[in-house]
């Protein structure tokens, strides 16, 4: 919004005669109910009551300056909330997306039906739906959950069953041993009755501790903001 | 209704799958339409409404007999759906009704909602005075009166609510998503009264030019100048849209919004309306880079040079430093 100090802001300097340039008129409007933009229609509401128009002799000098502070205000919040380019054409504004929604002319197009094909090929689990329990989704859409793995140059799920986040998780024949780890722990003289092949879950199951622990404080700390 | 047409050719073909219901929709065609009787004043209103949406707009200035909106639409849908136009403005005026104009608002070949204006007798300040309005520029809208901004489901605020959709669908023009800022120019201002003596307020339409004033501050001053006709309307019947078909209107595919407004910040359009990309690189490794191969440049030269020069064998820089290749896992 406008600074509204401006509006109180005194003359610039007294040096210049008040004959060539009476005083200075104010750039930002005030009224009892704030206006409210949909800017995306290039759209001001004014929800102030109008002075009486049943008169018809001045109905066109009150609107008018009714509408003068309208086109003000809705200028100015075009000018000042937003970003302006400037290139060869000129000066561009750009517009938010639009807030009041207008109904459409026609309905939403239906989607195709599936062809006898794909019909049949979901149902068998085959062709775009391979891989796919039946009636599974289709691969490409499958494939946004999935992440390709270099090693054996397949897809695979980024989690779940046989899921990406899982690798390193006891289905290794052979684990290399954190040396550090292993001389601290001897150190401090911790047991070591833990199963190697299972450092990878316990780390995965801390990781998860941890984010909930961060989801549960994140949430306390909104509720606390939210009552202030 | 039509009757269905199939195509004969490509063309036709081409003209008919244009009229498919669409995802993101065209801005809506208008058909204004003469009654039987149009006055003068009536007329304006029509060919004002014409002025400020061509392209987007038909005007028919036949006579059309035996159409009453608020009894039996049939013609006016037939009429829409010919014309591919999804708003219809009906000019007719009556010993009952004088100077009605009634905007109507087609959804999938029916009518959704309509208003009937009644146009009030007027001062002659606006009489024959040009709007000058280039084509397609789109319009600075001011909604001014309590009724706009009313939400209470009193049965003024939802009238006041169909005739402020109505009016914006009219004129709001195409839905951009940037505008040169030369092209503000000029206002509508929408106005409607409070109610008096038990009758709904007027609603006075009024267009202004808009000239900025150097204010010594950032903003500019804004002075209006007015120009084009002068119209004041008392709100007469109206129908409301059925709930139901209105939610259906109002739907929006789905991820449409997304793909209409993409957030990709590294890709634009140059002047000329190509694609351009911005891609970012990592700093490139010189390290790595392949340069003449010379015997006395290799690494083991200082070392080991006097044998390799005796063998004159040509050691391969890159496999020595690669790793060896892993054996792919079945």
């Amino acid at each position: 919004m406008v600074d509204t100090t401006m509006l109180e802001a005194p003359p610039q300097s007294t040096s210049i005669p008040a004959v060539s340039k009476p005083d200075r008129q104010p750039v930002t409007v005030s009224k009892p109910t704030p206006y409210t933009f949909d800017l995306g229609h290039l759209l001001a509401t004014d929800p102030n009551p109008l002075p009486s128009t049943s008169d018809i002799t001045n109905r066109n000098e009150i609107l008018r300056s009714t509408a003068r502070d309208g086109a003000q205000s809705l200028l100015n919040e075009l000018l000042s909330t937003r970003p302006i380019t400037s290139s060869l054409d000129g000066l561009t504004l750009s517009l938010p997306p639009t807030t009041t929604q207008l109904p459409r002319w026609k309905p939403l197009p239906k989607p195709k039906p599936p062809t006898k094909w794909e019909a049949f090929a979901r149902k068998k689990g085959i062709g775009k739906f391979a891989g796919a329990a039946s009636g599974g989704a289709k691969l490409e859409d499958r494939r946004k959950n999935m992440v390709y793995d270099e090693e054996s140059g397949e897809w695979v799920k980024k989690w779940g069953y046989k899921g990406k986040n899982k690798e390193g998780e006891g289905n290794d024949w052979l684990v290399e041993l954190d040396e550090k780890k292993v001389k601290s722990e001897e150190k401090n003289g911790q047991p070591e009755a833990r199963n190697v092949r299972m450092e990878g879950k316990r780390e995965r199951m801390e990781r998860i501790r941890r984010q909930e622990r961060r989801e549960r404080s994140n949430a306390k700390r909104g509720a606390k903001q939210g009552r202030t | 209704m039509l009757r269905e047409v199939k195509p004969r050719t490509a063309r036709t073909a081409r003209i008919l799958k244009s009229r498919d219901p669409k995802a993101i929709e065209d801005r809506k065609k208008t058909l204004l339409l003469h009654g039987p009787k149009c006055p003068p004043p009536l007329h304006s209103v029509l060919k004002t409404i014409h002025t400020l949406t061509r392209p987007h707009s038909v005007l028919l200035t036949k006579k059309n007999e035996n159409i009453h909106p608020f009894e039996k639409v049939d013609s006016l849908e037939f009429l829409a759906e010919k014309n591919e136009c999804g708003l219809v403005v009906w000019g007719s005026s009556s010993k009952k009704r004088p100077n009605g104009v009634t905007i109507l608002r087609i959804f999938d070949g029916r009518v959704l909602d309509m208003v009937e204006l009644l146009l009030l007798p007027t001062d002659s300040a606006g009489e024959g005075r040009k709007l000058p309005v280039a084509v397609e520029m789109k319009p600075m809208i001011l909604f001014a009166g309590s009724v706009w901004g009313d939400t209470s489901t009193s049965e003024m605020a939802q009238t006041y609510s169909t005739v402020k959709s109505l009016f914006l669908d009219v004129f709001s023009g195409e839905e951009v998503r940037s505008i040169d800022v030369e092209g503000l120019q000029y206002l509508l201002m929408i106005a409607a009264g409070e109610p008096e003596n038990g009758q709904n307020p007027m609603v006075h339409l009024r267009w202004y030019k808009v000239r900025t004033r150097r204010s010594g501050q950032k903003l500019p001053r804004v002075e209006l100048d007015e120009v084009g006709p002068t119209f004041d309307f008392r709100v007469g019947r109206t129908k409301e849209a059925d709930a139901a078909v209105m939610k259906e209107a109002m739907k929006k595919g789905r991820g449409l919004d997304e793909d209409f407004r993409s957030k990709q910040k590294n890709v634009g359009m140059d002047t000329m309306g190509d694609k351009v990309g911005r891609v970012h690189l990592s700093r490139q490794d010189l390290g790595q880079l392949q340069t003449r191969k010379m015997k006395g440049l290799k690494r083991g030269a200082a070392l080991t040079g006097d044998e390799d020069m005796a063998d004159g064998m040509d050691i391969d820089e890159v496999s020595e430093d690669e790793p060896a290749k892993k054996p792919r896992l079945a």
